[in-house]
């Protein structure tokens, strides 16, 4: 199609009432100039919520670059207009519109959408709707952009099903392309029909359609999901790219000319985590472990730098001390920077042991602040039941290294409103956070360790999918337990994330397709921003619930069985079910399981079903600490705390 | 010991990008100082900070001709750095300059500045000036105007100045005070604008004690109009009578005085 026009005018004279006009204006280094023209597919990838959080997700950034490099795409990008610019633009008749060119999104040919946070759901419905398109899928007409979204919260897409015409599981690198090149051959015009378009899109591996299924309910569980007559659709596995060397992205990242969060470097050092812990939700559906080169991540520390101006780089990955040869990576990475000049290296997550710590204190060689760690379960027991195998021992030898070596506050993560989670559970973590001052006590006169709890949320395709979800007022009550039970020790601190939150973020994390509408309500009463506490309100979602006949207790606080069909159970992140079934037995049971990077294949699925493996450089587990290396846990797990 | 130099840069902040902020400028200009390898020196302490000072405050979203910024540099690098940059003289022009190594510097920033910031010119700060943001006087403004009869807008202009005080309410810090803007007023000109009801008014305000920024022009002005567009064109250092910038545009001559100032 030709040019669209620039809605540039029209926009900027808005920008003098709004807070941060600069989010609008795009211009950042690394920012393209994609020139639209027939025969090309235009993108327009969303990130759905505020400028200076979406701008630096990386996975937007690497299919940007991929899109902008083809010769038979371009790409532009938008952001949730924040609530004074919606209002702006709705009074003004000012679609949602892209950064690069500020042409309308109904100008592109794809509408893509990285879904990295339930609870960003709400604003993905705004975002189509300032598109001008219908938020409906089934309503949308045949030359309307079509609406795909990937990211992790699409291993339970089923509240989003009638929204989005189409997900794609996993990797994005290689999947972009094809559903390109299928769209080249598809233009956008009155007479595709887009029923057969979708049937084309779901023959690409990865790509699941919903509006080819039909899915029937049996009271608050789904009874079947029948794929439509003739559809040719089955269980839709993810795309995992096999080597992550391949894919040097992004090569250039965006630098923006305002203030954003994770403003500075960030390389991918891996892709993957096989730590096993049952809660998590990255680390169950991005499996195998993919390591960059070496010599790669040096090169992009070293380019990025020189490029972009940033003093600081974080080594990005789920785990990214695991990553091999990681104190020779990180000595390199640090006199990467141009003309010799001092990098600051960040590791986003720091493994518990005090091997870790000596690398951080390797790369924190001036002001030493704040060490973070995240045991995540109170005791030895919860800690076996969430796989997360970290022995006290570990945790005191990391906390004595941090104090010893200058540090003056500690972190710790924990979670709350753990499967068979009790009371001597949370209240461990207040012993614990108290063993942790007193150790800092010995090195300093006065040390703060803060932990910090969130509430429980079970996921889509990890061990723990069968869980209940604590209640908010259990979730309360916990979290005042840990506030008696730390009152009294000088020196830690408690903070916690809303319990209201984590509930609702439990309605859409396993809701089945009929949350679509209770989703659909909590927009169009103005729950936007919902990731934003000064516009959550958990009443909004009770109130949504209750007109569509749904309850808390069913979708979110209710635990499956194994012969219930799951909402999301015709999609596969390539685990076996059995094995995600056996994981959530062996968390009953209180027993870990092993590493399968450096121990033998406990076949979860993945790999054998993928035809995929671990990319790591080095076969022996990284040296000290416990923490699921299979070292000292396989020796005896059940040994008391 | 070598004594330190200060290196001023001038440049234009012009489209999209009048709307990042005062902060947001000062982070890419920190950025290209970074990426051009300037020997810029460093504040003592704890953390250490680049010795960059900038001049006035712009208000997000407001154009300017006319911005500058410091960079004190290193010792004996920083000398050899502004080797062939001239020397600002009393009428804010650089003087022995070579002109192909302020070319080749002007170039080496200007790769690293992003769209919209255009560097101009730049020359070597005498030691005895004093810092930006006290030098400057007065700031001429170009200010858009629209949706007002000429009729209407006259008389707001003439009311403003004939009055003794226009007292406004502004913010300061997190508080709501009332102010006497008039004095910080020095002339304001009307100017018809190329479009129906629209307006050019050329003001001029004084930056001590404390600056006047367009919007309060127009809240002076009685508030019920538009202003589209406001452009900072001028800043003035003066001394004794005689006006001139804290450094001149490459291309322009002596500075003039182009306004009467009235009050």
């Amino acid at each position: 199609m030709s040019a669209p026009l620039s809605l540039w005018k029209t926009i900027e004279v808005l920008l003098d009432g709004v807070s941060k006009p600069a989010r609008y204006i795009g211009g950042e280094l690394g920012a393209k100039r994609p020139q639209h023209a027939t025969g090309k597919v235009a993108w327009l990838l969303c990130y759905p919520d505020a400028y200076e959080v979406g701008l630096p997700n990386q996975g937007l950034q690497i299919l940007y670059e991929i899109l902008n490099e083809r010769d038979d795409s371009v790409a532009e990008r938008a952001y949730a207009p924040w609530v004074d610019m919606e209002e702006a633009m709705r009074n003004n008749a000012i679609p949602l519109f892209s950064l690069e060119n500020h042409f309308a999104a109904k100008a592109f040919d794809v509408i893509g959408f990285n879904l990295a946070a339930e609870l960003t759901f709400t604003n993905v419905m705004n975002m189509i709707d300032l598109a001008g398109l219908a938020v409906r899928a089934s309503e949308r007409e045949n030359d309307d952009p079509l609406v795909i979204a990937g990211g992790h919260c699409v291993y339970n897409p089923e509240p989003l099903a009638d929204y989005i015409d189409a997900f794609v599981l996993g990797d994005g690198e290689e999947v972009v392309g094809e559903i390109t090149a299928l769209l080249k051959g598809s233009p956008r015009s009155k007479d595709r029909t887009k029923r057969a378009l979708l049937r084309s899109l779901a023959q690409i591996e990865g790509v699941y359609v919903p509006s080819l299924y039909e899915v029937t309910y049996n009271g608050a569980a789904v009874q079947a999901v029948t794929p439509l007559p003739g559809s040719d659709v089955g269980v839709v596995v993810k795309r995992d790219i096999a080597d992550l060397g391949e894919w040097p992205y992004p090569k250039e990242q965006l630098v923006p000319l305002t203030e954003v969060v994770h403003d500075r470097l960030n390389v991918e050092v891996f892709r993957g985590c096989t730590r096993g812990c049952r809660f998590c939700q990255a680390g169950m559906i991005t499996r195998p472990v993919r390591e960059r080169p070496r010599e790669q991540v040096v090169e992009m520390v070293r380019s990025g730098l020189a490029r972009t101006g940033y003093e600081e780089v974080a080594l990005t990955s789920l785990s990214t001390a695991d990553f091999s040869q990681i104190e020779e990576t990180v000595t390199s990475v640090m006199n990467a920077g141009p003309d010799g000049a001092r990098v600051s290296v960040s590791l986003p997550s720091l493994r518990v042991d005090a091997f870790t710590v000596s690398t951080a204190a390797t790369i924190q060689q001036g002001r030493r602040t704040g060490l973070t760690f995240a045991p995540e379960g109170g005791t030895w027991r919860m800690r076996k039941v969430i796989n997360k195998l970290i022995s006290e021992e570990d945790l005191f030898a990391a906390v004595d290294a941090a104090f010893s070596q200058g540090w003056r506050r500690v972190k710790l993560y924990f979670l709350i409103g753990l499967p068979t989670e009790r009371d001597e559970d949370v209240i461990g973590i207040a012993e614990l956070g108290s063993k942790c001052v007193e150790i800092g006590r010995r090195y300093h006169k006065s040390v703060t360790v803060t932990a910090s709890v969130g509430g429980f949320v079970p996921k889509a395709q990890t061990p723990f999918q069968w869980a209940a979800q604590d209640t908010v007022a259990e979730l309360t009550r916990k979290v005042e337990l840990l506030r008696s039970a730390a009152r009294d020790v000088k020196g830690l601190t408690i903070r916690w994330h809303e319990p209201a939150a984590s509930v609702a973020e439990g309605i859409t994390s396993r809701g089945d397709r009929r949350v679509g509408a209770v989703i659909e309500r909590v927009w169009r009463n103005g729950g936007v921003f919902q990731e934003w506490s000064e516009f959550f309100s958990l009443d909004c979602w009770q109130e949504a619930l209750a007109a569509e006949g749904l309850h808390l207790d069913t979708i979110v606080h209710r635990p499956r069985g194994n012969d219930e069909l799951l909402a999301w159970a015709h999609l596969s992140a390539g685990l076996h079910e059995e094995f995600l079934w056996d994981e959530w037995q062996n968390a009953l049971a209180e027993a870990g399981l092993e590493d399968c990077r450096w121990t033998p294949c406990y076949d979860c699925g993945v790999c054998t079903s993928m035809g995929v493996e671990h990319v790591v450089a080095s076969a022996t587990p990284p040296a000290g600490g416990s923490q699921g290396t299979g070292q000292r846990v396989a020796i005896d797990l059940r040994r008391p705390a | 010991m070598v004594p330190d130099v200060r290196l001023r840069l001038r440049y234009k902040k012009r489209g999209k990008i009048r709307f990042i902020s005062h902060r947001d400028v000062a982070r890419a200009i920190e950025r290209a100082v970074r990426l051009s390898a300037t020997p810029v020196g460093w504040s003592q302490g704890f953390s250490p900070r680049p010795l960059i000072s900038f001049g006035l405050a712009l208000p997000t979203g407001a154009e300017s001709e006319g911005e500058f910024v410091d960079i004190r540099l290193d010792g004996e690098k920083g000398t050899a750095f502004c080797d062939g940059i001239g020397v600002i003289n009393e009428n804010g022009e650089p003087v022995g300059a070579d002109p192909q190594k302020v070319a080749s510097t002007l170039a080496l920033y200007r790769q690293y500045l992003p769209e919209g910031l255009e560097l101009t010119n730049l020359g070597v700060v005498g030691t005895s000036m004093v810092s930006l943001q006290e030098a400057v006087d007065w700031c001429d403004w170009e200010l858009e105007v629209v949706g007002v009869s000429t009729a209407r807008m006259k008389e707001a202009v003439e009311g403003l100045l004939a009055a003794d005080a226009v007292i406004l309410e502004r913010e300061r810090k997190g508080r709501s005070v009332k102010e006497d803007i008039r004095p910080a007023i020095a002339t304001i000109a009307m100017v018809p604008g190329d479009l129906p009801l629209s307006h050019r008014l050329d003001v001029r305000v004084a930056t001590q004690p404390r600056g006047v920024r367009p919007k309060e022009i127009m809240g002076g002005l009685g508030g019920e109009f538009s202003l589209m567009l406001s452009v900072r064109l001028k800043q003035w250092i003066e001394t004794d009578g005689h006006f001139f910038e804290p450094l001149a545009c490459s291309h322009e001559a002596r500075a003039t005085n182009p306004v009467g100032v009235g009050s």
